[in-house]
């Protein structure tokens, strides 16, 4: 085994059981994207047909990333870290110099830090979003909703009212900070023990909800019709290269990849026998569970039941999950009566459990590196978290209470950079890492310590070490390309400028922080470059 | 019930691979505790 000298080690805390371990991780990749992002695009790149690009991407490119963060996460672990640079970094100096290395990992910590950071900032404000919907829907709010128009109408002016956007945002992000500040087994474990078999159980109820609905609109616009026009085919979609770019994107959403290390910092809480691939495999196979059967039977049969043919028109254009999720549902729930009052908490709470129980992992990432590399204890690491991505995020508040003309320049600008173009990078480095740099044979060796199934080797040499890199490199090419001309990439009013500040700041602040803790435990190997 | 077959064999091709993965981890599993149980 090829191993790197151990300074003096930590002790970590560990996941107390499998299952708790294989919750949590699943919570971290279920998310909204599974229930209002996947059916959207499914509807708007192919229908049925969608799959094929989307499957294709989650072998060649899902997967095996997921194995590559869990097994930099465990070795990571070992060594006594919880953050991608320190991790980057033990990988990487077998091939390269410690300086090098160390450069490496710095800037690799760092853009996982800026996604970090600023992804959790506006993705608590849209967890905020969904409590406030569950608790609108219990006290029968959607019944005065009639229209779309009305429902957008309510939308914004929810956004545009500080007190319920600000407390809801404000009391989410508490209780992912306090989770969080509980640890691994008392907060985060017992936190998916918890929410997850509740989110299920939504799930379950809403798509027998959603597929015997009937018609409580038009008698033509029956749930199950919605339902078959989402799996109808249209293979022509397949001749649109960008099918295949948004099947893979979908796939890096979904399974939380690339996403400020966060699953290798899960996965850095593993004892080093562990288990690797059949437990990555798993969190997969729940993920799609909750995406391709559960996502896809819900909001579409439902949104179907409400708008019809002409509604999904709107959807194949390319009408987002969310707008589809706030414009045609609570019209649907108000109409519905009380059953409509409580299908609508639980869509929304199940929303809000899915974002939870992602964010968490995105807060622990980040207190771990307080906690490991500046001796800072984790009850105040997890605060001091709270406190930065409160620093990311209260603008997008700030940008509703102003009311702008868009009211999200900030967090569509955000999402663009760290939610979506910084995931590539992180991914790309992480493979890079290690399959280039650690090595394909030693890396497949490592993750094979402990295990419960053998992936095989040609999986690894060919599809992660190869094609996995290139697809990531074409995806990054691509993204810049097409992505840069569009509007959410452009800031357009103050609030996109103060977006592009913030994550200059947080680039700039996760170099700084990287490197102090990178130095603080390998300084002296990195400055003598041995 | 009226479902288009292009429909039908879409939905059956997705869960079929999503179940397909559920057994075969499921398979794994109890493969595991067996052997550790002997």
């Amino acid at each position: 085994m090829v191993g790197v000298p151990i300074l003096a080690v930590p002790r970590r805390e560990h996941w107390a059981t499998k299952v708790g371990l294989i919750l949590a991780m699943a919570g971290n990749a279920i998310g909204l994207g599974n229930f209002i992002r996947f059916p959207a695009k499914a509807a708007a790149y192919g229908g049925g047909a969608y799959l094929i690009p989307y499957f294709i991407a989650l072998f060649l490119l899902g997967i095996p990333i997921m194995f590559v963060e869990w097994v930099l996460g465990r070795y990571g672990g070992a060594h006594g870290h919880g953050h991608l640079a320190p991790m980057l970094y033990i990988a990487s100096k077998k091939r390269l110099s410690p300086k090098s290395a160390a450069w490496f990992a710095i800037i690799g910590g760092a853009v996982a830090f800026v996604a970090g950071i600023m992804i959790n900032g506006y993705y608590t404000n849209i967890i905020g979003w969904m409590a406030f919907y569950a608790f609108s829907s219990l006290r029968g709010a959607f019944a005065g909703l009639k229209t779309a128009d009305d429902a957008i109408g309510y939308f914004k002016s929810f956004l545009t009212n500080p007190a319920y956007n600000f407390s809801t945002w404000l009391i989410s992000l508490f209780i992912i900070a306090f989770i969080v500040s509980r640890g691994i087994r008392r907060g985060i474990e017992i936190a998916a023990k918890i929410m997850m078999p509740i989110l299920f159980l939504e799930g379950i109820i809403l798509v027998i909800l959603s597929l015997t609905l009937g018609a409580p609109v038009k008698p033509e616009w029956t749930s199950i019709k919605g339902f078959e026009w989402l799996w109808t085919p249209k293979l022509a979609k397949l001749g649109d290269p960008s099918a295949f770019i948004e099947g893979a994107g979908q796939i890096f959403f979904t399974l939380s990849i690339g996403i400020a290390g966060i699953i290798p910092n899960y996965a850095s809480y593993l004892r080093r026998e562990d288990d690797i691939p059949l437990s990555a495999l798993t969190t997969t196979a729940l993920n799609e569970f909750a995406e391709v059967v559960m996502g896809a039977s819900i909001a579409i049969p439902l949104a179907y039941a409400f708008g019809g043919p002409e509604l999904m028109a709107q959807v194949e254009a390319g009408m987002s999950g969310f707008i589809l999720s706030v414009s045609a549902l609570p019209p649907l729930f108000g109409k519905l009566g009380g059953v409509g009052a409580l299908a609508g908490f639980l869509w929304f709470s199940l929303l809000w459990f899915a974002g939870v129980t992602s964010a968490i992992a995105i807060v622990n990432v980040i207190t771990a590196i307080f906690e490991e590399d500046f001796n800072i204890k984790r009850n105040i690491g997890a605060w001091i978290t709270f406190a930065l991505i409160f620093f990311a995020g209260v603008f997008v508040n700030i940008e509703g209470a102003m009311r702008t003309e868009q009211l999200t320049d900030y967090l569509d600008l955000a999402d663009f950079y760290a939610g979506s173009l910084l995931l590539l990078v992180v991914a790309l480095v992480e493979v890079i890492a290690v399959l280039w740099l650690w090595g394909a044979d030693d890396s497949y060796e490592e993750m094979h310590r402990g295990a419960f199934m053998t992936v095989p080797k040609w999986y690894w040499r060919i599809v992660a070490g190869i094609i996995t890199p290139i697809y990531l490199i074409i995806l990054l090419i691509w993204f810049i390309i097409t992505g840069s001309p569009t509007a959410p990439a452009r800031p357009d009013n103050i609030f996109g400028w103060i977006a592009v500040a913030m994550l200059v700041i947080m680039f700039i602040l996760g170099l700084i922080i990287n490197r102090m803790a990178l130095y603080r435990r390998y300084g002296k190997e990195i400055i003598g470059g041995v | 019930m009226p479902f288009a077959p292009e429909a039908a064999a879409f939905l059956a091709f997705g869960w079929l691979v999503v179940f397909g993965l559920i057994v075969f981890v499921a398979y794994k599993w109890t493969k595991r505790r067996k052997q550790g149980a002997s």
